[in-house]
């Protein structure tokens, strides 16, 4: 296992339990890759530009931004403009998770250039399945470009 | 105009007419006399001519005889020697007032001539005669005078002249009488165009009198009629002079400001209606209108009239000039927008209340649009949450789950499951209701072989007697459009499934108006007719769901989308014998949807 498979997942959610849910369904996945949670769009940001609490972390890309719309602070979609506009990470694949079926949040994400966007089921079997999904692609079998 | 240049030519060529028929008779007479007068003068002339001839005859006679008498041997007396010597003295005065007289005709000049030779020459032989006897030949004396007789005779000479003479005369006779017998024709003829003219102008006279009378007496009833309808208008109409004084009123306008219309002449405005016309800047204005021939338009104004009412009115008013006066009149009227101007008000005051409605509607909007995402995004993770915890909560339990543990896992499970799909029918149908339409032309047909072959899995082993009539191609939403063939074909399955033949028809009628009517016929389960108004509520069933499963969207989707498409849905069933479900759509021009769509 090279070091690109371990690659971490980012998970952007402000419910802690449906952060749960995902890194128990991540977790069952059996995926070797690391996931790092955070609670809302700025937290996040800090983490890929390691200042803030993550000033120290350890250089390294993320195999997968899965990122919530409704956040405190700085929401989802404000996130994803504030990467699509920075050449760093402008192919940096993130993935929304929402439960929003909105048109108009459909529309904007796909507007800003995300590489999927997912429905949270209320189902726990379906959203376990939906995860673990996500995981195994992005993280599995994506291959990237080394050295981004 | 026209007539008018054409009444002149009638005039000018009726006075040349008249001109004519005047001055040819007088010309006719003045050539008549004129004439006469010339006629008399001829015979005159020739009775002159007569008289001297026969004078001159006379003379030569008187003296020949006086030397016959000499030659026979009568005595010399002074008388007889007077009459001899006369003839020589007198002949040549005669014949020289003869020549003048007939100088103008070379005939008798000649005859004149000849008679004149005679006249000498029987002078100079009376003379001859004298002077034989003076020598005392008295036989020559005679045969001189016998010569005389014998070498120039006279009177046939004379004769001639003076039957040329009278001849002339009477041939100027007959000309003067002729030309009198035309001129008293012409006469004739004139006094008869006179009578005739005289006839023409009493007759045109007549006519004029009676046309004129004719259009005075309309111009009388014009006036009458004019005046019956400003009496009769009910909008107050005054006439004023450049003082502002009242030169006519209306009865309106009388009735309004209190006073009898028929003594409504010579007031003051601002004497009139109590102080109503005591605004002075209108004073002014209606001052100025007269003087400087300034309009007023549509002067608005408050007037406490006689009957105590404040009255909003309007006040019009122009310079008109008098038809029978110098001086200019002010017309006024007065419009009465009382009502008008409650009216108004009340729509104000309507239109600000409805302002602020829309406001709260649009506020309203805006709370549902957020609640409805705040539905969609924040209340189905606490399901997730709940169902979630659940399950993990069962497996955290393991063995020690028994089988009414996992029974109420299942039941909090399939709860949220529910609660979710209830939400998201609620969204759809909220999305249904805000969202705008694509209009486009959309094939029912292939809708409906859709909507068909989806509701398939649900007919299992029954039988479905499928009756698909042909249908329309319309304008609408297809989305929408298909969401309501599924539902209704969806429902007519999911309600015939208890019937072993089940019997589904579709079909299309056209009303008059050229809407679409298209239906789904079923014979399934049906309704009852009193709950009939349910039927297309929100979350709305008249089954239980152990027997028909369905959380009661579907129909109210459909209503509201034909609602939104201008049309309307209605239902009709009865209990275990099948319902019919109708909707409509207007009927619309493909082109110009098609238009409308690009």
């Amino acid at each position: 296992m090279n070091k690109r498979d371990l690659r971490t997942i980012l998970l952007v959610e402000d419910s802690l339990a449906d952060a749960e849910m995902a890194i128990d369904a991540l977790r069952e996945a059996k995926l070797a890759n690391p996931v790092v949670h955070v609670e809302d769009g700025v937290e996040c940001l800090d983490w890929l530009h390691r200042r803030g609490r993550f000033a120290g972390r350890a250089e390294d890309e993320p195999a997968v931004i899965l990122l919530d719309i409704k956040m405190p602070r700085m929401d989802g979609l404000e996130v994803l403009q504030e990467l699509r506009s920075e050449e760093k990470w402008k192919r940096l694949p993130v993935v929304i998770l929402s439960s929003s079926r909105e048109e108009s949040d459909l529309a904007r994400s796909w507007n800003l250039g995300v590489n999927a966007y997912v429905l949270k089921p209320v189902d726990v079997d379906q959203f376990f399945k939906a995860v673990q999904t996500l995981g195994h692609f992005w993280a599995v079998l994506n291959q990237r470009p080394d050295g981004e | 105009m026209i007539e008018r240049i054409g009444l002149r030519w009638r005039l000018v060529g009726l006075l040349a007419a008249v001109l004519v028929i005047v001055a040819l008779p007088y010309v006719v007479t003045r050539s008549s006399v004129e004439d006469a007068l010339n006629s008399r003068d001829w015979v005159t002339h020739t009775a002159d001519v007569k008289a001297s001839v026969y004078r001159l005859d006379a003379i030569l006679r008187s003296g020949e005889a006086a030397t016959y008498a000499l030659v026979s041997g009568a005595e010399d007396t002074p008388e007889i020697d007077e009459r001899v010597r006369y003839p020589r003295e007198t002949v040549p005065g005669i014949l020289a007032s003869l020549r003048v007289m007939l100088h103008d005709n070379a005939d008798q000049l000649t005859r004149l001539a000849a008679i004149d030779a005679i006249a000498s020459g029987r002078m100079a032989l009376a003379g001859q005669a004298i002077e034989r006897l003076k020598a005392g030949d008295r036989q020559g004396a005679l045969a001189s005078m016998q010569d005389a007789q014998r070498m120039f005779p006279m009177r046939a000479k004379v004769k001639e002249l003076l039957d040329e003479e009278s001849q002339l005369l009477n041939l100027r006779r007959e000309q003067a009488q002729s030309l009198a017998s035309n001129n008293r024709l012409v006469l004739l003829v004139a006094a008869l165009a006179q009578i005739a003219l005289l006839g023409i102008v009493v007759m045109v006279s007549e006519r004029q009198i009676a046309i004129r009378l004719a259009a005075e007496s309309r111009v009388a009833e014009a006036v009458v009629r004019s005046q019956l309808i400003v009496q009769a208008v009910r909008e107050p109409i005054a006439l004023l002079d450049g003082d502002l004084r009242t030169l006519l009123v209306n009865t309106a306008f009388a009735e309004l400001y209190g006073f009898d219309p028929d003594d409504g002449g010579n007031r003051r405005l601002d004497e009139i209606g109590h102080g109503a016309w005591s605004d002075t800047a209108l004073l002014q204005r209606l001052t100025d209108v007269v003087a400087r021939d300034r309009e007023l338009w549509d002067y608005e104004l408050t007037q406490r009239t006689v009957d105590g009412v404040d009255r909003f009115v309007v006040i019009n008013a122009r310079r008109i000039q008098q038809p029978d006066s110098v001086s200019p009149a002010l017309l006024l009227t007065v419009s009465d927008i009382t009502a008008r101007a409650l009216v108004e008000q009340k729509v104000t005051e309507l239109n600000r209340q409805l302002e602020g409605k829309v406001e709260q509607v649009s506020d309203v909007n805006r709370e549902l649009e957020a609640f409805s995402y705040s539905v969609s995004h924040d209340l189905r993770a606490p399901l997730r949450h709940i169902s979630g915890f659940a399950t993990k909560l069962e497996s955290h339990l393991g063995d020690r789950a028994d089988d009414r543990v996992r029974h109420y896992v299942d039941v909090i499970g399939s709860s949220s499951r529910r609660m979710a799909q209830l939400i998201d029918d609620l969204l759809v149908f909220s999305r249904l209701g805000r969202g705008a339409l694509r209009l486009q032309p959309v094939d029912m047909q292939s809708l409906v072989e859709e909507a068909r072959s989806l509701a398939e899995p649900d007919v299992g082993q029954r039988h479905v007697d499928w009756r698909i009539a042909p249908l329309p191609i319309v304008v609408g939403d297809e989305n929408m459009l298909r969401t309501v063939w599924q539902n209704l074909i969806g429902n007519a399955v999911k309600y015939t499934a208890r019937r072993e033949r089940a019997s589904i028809e579709v079909g299309v009628d056209r009303t008059a108006v050229g809407d679409y009517e298209f239906y789904v016929r079923d014979n399934g389960a049906g309704f009852d007719m009193q709950y009939a108004s349910k039927l297309f509520g929100v979350f709305q069933r008249l089954h239980r769901a152990s027997e028909f499963p369905g959380n009661g969207i579907g129909l109210a989707n459909v209503r509201r989308i034909i609602a939104r498409h201008g049309g309307r849905t209605w239902a009709e069933g009865e209990i275990d014998q099948g319902a019919i479900f109708h909707f409509s759509l207007p009927a619309s021009d493909l082109p110009a949807a098609r238009t409308g769509d690009a």
